[in-house]
């Protein structure tokens, strides 16, 4: 098992898959990488795992509030989820470790929301659109085959083995 | 005077409902079957006896319409012999009742027992019952086919159609109804108007009848003239069932804030839905001080008719279908998309 701490969540990967803490210190410095949190290697896929957390009772209320904003609005999806799966996904590839499809999850903290299933279906639609084309034509080369962006609450049902809690406040 | 209860015990799909609506916007969901649209005739019924003098049980055979006109078929049945009852309330102490049993034929038979009925008639009440089929389109020639023939056609039918042939209302309009009719006219781009018994939305391009219009457009139409004649106005009851069919959803906003409108004028309103985006829009433009509750009818589990569950919320009922629906469609998205990562 690996255990990962985001801020406030803690992660806990099962043994079968190899997950990476993508985001580290220490992992490469170079310029506009915009890594994910994670990267889980499995046997026939590769995760990127990205984690918002609008719920972090530790970040200030201003930082909470702007997240939503920029969930409204282009700025989530076009500035930082999108980016950062396609650094990723790029410098896996140099590394010749982009040879498995790849499954981009976007995990948001959303106990302080409430959102209901269709807008978080509504969203992943956003971001899939996105992901296939950011110019004047979709990318050639589609390099995430799956996207889905759900919250912490449901995230152990459908990936059985991995678990999300959050961790007490610091006072 | 609002309705504020509405009793029914083994009356077609109840075995036993005490539904206590909001004063202001009531959305009833749930699963086909569950008895919302007859929830709103038996109420649509006992709001237009008090104009038309009809009798509660003959309105209520020609809005339900049960085969043979047998007021007795609308009995739930449960044995050999059985009887249905109806109570509506309105304000505090107007009561309407009416009880029959399955063997009853004609809605007025002396075994029919009435209760109440001289206090409730005295207190009339505008309402207004918009079936699921717009009617406006097929309106001309529908009236006097209606009253001369035996036609299979529910009365709501009949009577959205007499109720916007009503003649517009003299006097000057008050600020809260000309700002809904200018509203409308903006959404519709025109006006109504009605030349014999044909209706036609007048605008810049001229005068184009309603057959050709598209559908959401007739319905706008159509509460810009029960406003214009004075049907809809404060104290007035309005049933509408799937105001969303054939409805573009991007009108739904204009039609959930023209209907937030109206019951901040003073209109009680009733209306039923399958649609999430309809819920939706009402929750989101909800503002502090209406009354809007969501009611949604179930079959519980091993229970013998339909039950209703109330919230102030639209998506805190546990008994939604809407809800169940989304939650499905999602959770099979994320199924599909973490297909291999599991």
């Amino acid at each position: 098992m690996s255990t990962f701490d985001e801020q406030q969540l803690r992660f806990v990967f099962p043994e079968h898959g190899d997950a990476e803490r993508f985001d580290a210190p220490g992992k490469p410095a170079i310029n506009f990488f915009k890594p994910v949190d994670f990267v889980v290697e499995l046997s026939e896929r590769t995760l990127f795992i990205e984690v918002k957390d609008p719920s972090n009772t530790n970040a200030p209320q201003a930082n909470r509030d702007d997240f939503l904003r920029q969930m409204r609005t282009k700025t989530l999806i076009h500035d930082h989820l999108v980016p950062k799966a396609r650094t990723s996904w790029a410098f896996l590839r140099l590394m010749k470790r982009a040879e498995k499809p790849i499954t981009y999850i976007v995990v948001i903290g959303a106990d302080s929301l409430r959102i209901e299933p269709l807008l978080w279906s509504n969203f992943t639609a956003r971001l899939k659109q996105r992901l296939s084309q950011e110019i004047d034509a979709p990318w050639p080369l589609q390099y995430v085959d799956q996207c889905i962006v759900i919250p912490t609450s449901d995230l152990s049902r459908h990936l059985p083995g991995v678990t999300v809690q959050r961790l007490a406040a610091t006072p | 005077m609002t309705i504020t209860r509405i009793e029914l015990e083994r009356f077609t799909a109840f075995e036993k409902l005490d539904f206590h609506p909001s004063p202001g916007v009531n959305v009833l969901i749930g699963s086909n079957g569950t008895g919302k649209t007859h929830l709103m005739k038996v109420a649509y019924a006992a709001c237009d006896i008090t104009k038309s003098k009809q009798s509660y049980g003959e309105k209520i055979v020609s809005s339900f319409l049960p085969s043979d006109g047998r007021l007795g078929r609308l009995v739930k049945r449960v044995g050999q012999s059985s009887v249905a009852s109806i109570r509506i309330t309105r304000g505090e102490s107007l009561r309407l009742g009416i009880s029959f049993s399955n063997h009853i034929k004609d809605p007025v038979h002396p075994k029919v027992k009435n209760t109440g009925v001289a206090g409730w008639m005295k207190e009339e009440v505008e309402s207004v019952f918009i079936p699921v089929k717009e009617m406006l389109a097929n309106a001309p020639g529908f009236r006097s086919l209606y009253a001369r023939r035996e036609i299979h056609f529910e009365s709501v039918y009949a009577d959205i159609i007499d109720r916007a042939y009503l003649p517009i209302t003299r006097g000057v309009k008050d600020s809260s109804q000309q700002r809904l009719l200018t509203r409308l006219q903006k959404a519709m781009e025109g006006k109504v108007l009605i030349k014999g018994e044909e209706f036609f939305l007048k605008n810049k391009q001229g005068e184009l009848e309603f057959t050709l219009l598209a559908e959401g457009l007739r319905k706008l139409g159509l509460l810009w003239l029960l406003i214009q004649n004075g049907t809809l106005t404060s104290g007035s009851v309005l049933f509408w069932d799937e105001p969303e069919t054939n409805l573009n959803p991007q009108l739904f906003t204009s039609i959930v804030d023209l209907l937030l409108e109206l019951h901040r004028f003073g209109v009680q309103i009733f209306l039923t839905t399958h649609d999430y985006a309809v819920m939706k829009e009402f929750e989101l433009a909800t503002k502090p001080g209406d009354q809007v509750k969501y009611h949604a009818l179930y079959r519980p589990e091993g229970g013998d008719g339909a039950a209703i569950q109330s919230s102030d919320q639209a998506f805190m009922l546990s008994e939604s279908p809407i809800a169940s629906a989304m939650t499905s469609l999602y959770d099979r998205e994320v199924a599909r998309s973490l297909r291999g990562a599991v």
